[in-house]
């Protein structure tokens, strides 16, 4: 058990600085989820925690001590890697005993904590078996397990469910979720999975380029982004974005919409952005609501319908609707937007503060 | 339509028994060729010398049956001598060149320091020169230390002959190994050297193999450095031993056939016990690099 501060963490690889300075402050026992997009450095900054990669500049601190210099069995952490990373000629019980037979520890105890570990993740049949005779969720569930028996302070996760699949993922997350429920020991979750981050965060880290976008739970990503990134990037399919003009009196118009009501403090400037989340939308007749356009494309998942309608700009916007819609490609719709649902951004992508929090958010 | 499809699928099928025929038909001859000399000498070594000479390519009938060079051979004392002195400096160069290559190229492949590519291209720059062209510096070097006529300085040239081909192949293998395992073993706080002998020693085993047996041949029918570096009785190696039945005049062939059939052995064995982890060593290497 123990909090984590990153202190204006540095990281050059020769002379290109990746990570450009991070602070951050993960509280015992919560559960803290990197995202980001593919090189944004979520991956360094977590191997810089665990001791794998050095810091370049500022401080690691873990539970009040600072870590720079210490190695990375010394500091208390367990790391879970995306490639299992199993050692191939030891079994299952070899693989998870390996750390603490060569800590010198006690056989009984050695033995008392991987028999745990196992029944925890349902590993007993198993424990005789090399890890080329398992399946992918049953590898990865030895190597949290193998992160289990060190009982370490803080564990690390370098996207661990992404070599599996569709329904093992679902499965394997869940029983994360429920191993730091019962567990409630720090976590440090790398992850590119919308759904994983939203579900097991208590807060989500988003990542850019070596710059933290923005910290915060899930839900206050969601609906109150601090700025354009972050907006596109959580939530699934992601944000519609639309050229918005100012019309001096508080209120923008979209292409050849009516002055719309947007519910932010203080927007200013003319080049301005109107996000709306394709859930949001809601189906009219043409010609009422905001907009009016033509269905291009209508994707059915069957519970849940994604129609793509052209507005005239170069990206169609999307509308999540209900499975039932009949609208097919070429007919015209209009589309109503609900104000509390709105976000604007200014030129620089920042977004304007909503004048209510999002009911959900304390 | 359906019967094109049929007479193209069995035209398809044809082809490809066709093709294999080809390629093994080209296997077989190249095996042939190659195994030829071997069994010739192989055969010859069980016949006198009458039934060699009248017909070197007969089998051994009874007339001509004889182990007359078995026994010429092992009767000379000396030729367990030089059959040991054999093996002692193949097994101890290998051992040497597997070692050595596999912690250098650990080094090369997994750590981030200065000069690592050049320090790489050095190490295998020797690929590239015959070790041959240094005999008489190798020889000074060798009276200087006063190795000359010692198994060791076998050793020392055969070590050095056999590293660059084993760094660069070890290297390129190395780095595919995943980074993670490793990584892995560090934070489970074992030691850079504990990380070399009890992770990626194993994860290399097939590789070690295929160099050991790359390495093991020209070191084991070597003639060049024992003559020159260690032709005392003492030290001579087998290769250097059949040469006692070669006289200026005459010439002991059962002996000699005999000898060398004895010295074909070991290679043999060798390949026996891995040939399987040979072959996957080679197609690791020819998928992965
Ligand atoms: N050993 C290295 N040497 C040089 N540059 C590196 C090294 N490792 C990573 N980088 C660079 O650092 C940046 C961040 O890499 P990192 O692996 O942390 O990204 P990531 O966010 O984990 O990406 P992904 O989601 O694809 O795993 C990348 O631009 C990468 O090219
Ligand atoms: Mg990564």
């Amino acid at each position: 058990m123990a909090d984590l501060v990153l202190q204006d963490v540095r990281k050059r690889f020769g002379k290109t600085e990746v990570i450009h300075g991070v602070d951050l402050e993960v509280k015992d026992g919560e559960f803290v989820v990197f995202v980001g997009p593919s090189g944004c450095g979520k991956s360094t900054l977590l191997r810089m925690i665990a001791g794998l990669e050095e810091v370049s500049g500022g401080d690691v601190v873990i539970g009040g001590e600072r870590m720079n210099e210490i190695t990375p069995s010394d500091r208390g952490i367990a790391m879970v890697f995306q490639s299992y990373a199993l050692y191939p000629h030891k079994d299952v019980y070899g693989n998870m005993a390996f750390a603490l037979r060569h800590a010198g520890e006690d056989k009984a105890l050695i033995d008392e904590r991987v028999r745990k570990a196992a029944d925890i993740l349902g590993l007993e049949p198993l424990l005789k078996r090399r890890p080329k005779e398992l399946s992918g969720g049953q590898r990865q569930r030895v190597a949290i397990g193998r992160a289990i028996v060190r009982d370490p302070a803080i564990f690390l996760f370098d996207e661990p469910l992404s070599n599996l699949d569709a329904a093992l993922r679902v499965q394997m997350r869940v029983e994360i979720l429920r191993l730091h429920q019962r567990l409630k020991t720090t976590m440090v979750y790398v992850t590119h999975d919308q759904v994983e981050a939203m579900t097991l965060a208590d807060r989500i880290v988003v990542l850019r380029d070596g710059r933290i976008e923005q910290v915060g739970t899930p839900l206050e990503l969601y609906h109150h982004p601090k700025n354009r990134f972050v907006a596109g990037f959580i939530g699934s399919p992601r944000m519609n974005f639309l050229t918005a003009t100012p019309d001096g009196q508080g209120r923008v118009t979209v292409r050849d919409s009516a002055p719309i009501e947007v519910p932010v403090r203080d927007a200013t400037g003319d080049a301005l952005t109107l996000g709306i989340r394709p859930e949001h939308v809601e189906l009219t007749a043409p010609g009422q609501g905001t907009l009016t356009g033509e269905v291009l494309v209508a994707e059915r998942l069957g519970g849940e319908t994604f129609l793509h309608v052209d507005l005239g700009d170069a990206e169609p916007l999307v509308v999540k609707a209900d499975g039932g819609v009949t609208q097919k490609p070429g007919e015209t719709v209009g589309l109503r937007f609900p104000p509390a649902a709105l976000h604007l951004f200014g030129s620089e992508g920042q977004a304007f503060e909503h004048r209510e929090r999002h009911g959900l958010i304390a | 339509m359906n019967t094109v499809d049929t007479t193209r699928a069995r035209r398809g099928r044809m082809g490809r028994i066709g093709t294999a025929a080809g390629v093994h038909a080209v296997l077989l001859t190249y095996t042939l060729i190659a195994i030829f000399p071997v069994v010739i000498v192989v055969l010859n070594s069980f016949k006198n010398r009458r039934g060699i000479f009248t017909e070197p390519l007969a089998l051994p009938t009874a007339e001509t049956f004889s182990t007359e060079g078995y026994a010429t051979v092992l009767n000379q004392g000396n030729f367990l001598l030089y059959y040991g002195n054999s093996l002692i400096v193949t097994i101890v160069s290998l051992f040497l060149i597997l070692l050595c290559g596999a912690m250098a190229a650990h080094a090369l492949s997994e750590y981030r320091f200065k000069l690592n590519t050049l320090l790489g291209v050095y190490l295998i720059l020797g690929i590239m020169v015959p070790i041959r062209l240094g005999t008489v510096a190798i020889l000074q070097l060798m009276v200087d230390l006063s190795l000359v006529n010692t198994l060791v300085s076998l050793i020392l040239v055969y070590t050095a002959q056999g590293l660059p081909v084993a760094i660069f192949i070890l290297t390129e293998f190395m780095r595919t190994l995943s980074r993670d395992i490793k990584d892995c073993a560090r934070v489970d706080g074992l030691s850079e050297y504990r990380i070399f002998f009890e992770v990626v020693l194993p994860l290399i085993r097939p590789v070690l193999a295929t160099v050991a047996v790359f390495s093991m041949i020209p070191i084991w029918n070597d003639l060049w450095f024992p003559l020159i570096l260690a032709s005392s009785d003492a030290t001579k190696t087998v290769t250097l031993g059949v040469q006692q039945f070669i006289g200026q005049y005459t010439v002991n062939w059962s002996a000699v056939l005999a000898s060398l059939s004895i010295a074909i052995l070991p290679v043999l064995v060798l390949y026996a016990i891995f040939s399987r982890q040979l072959i996957s060593g080679i197609t690791a290497g020819a998928v992965k690099g």
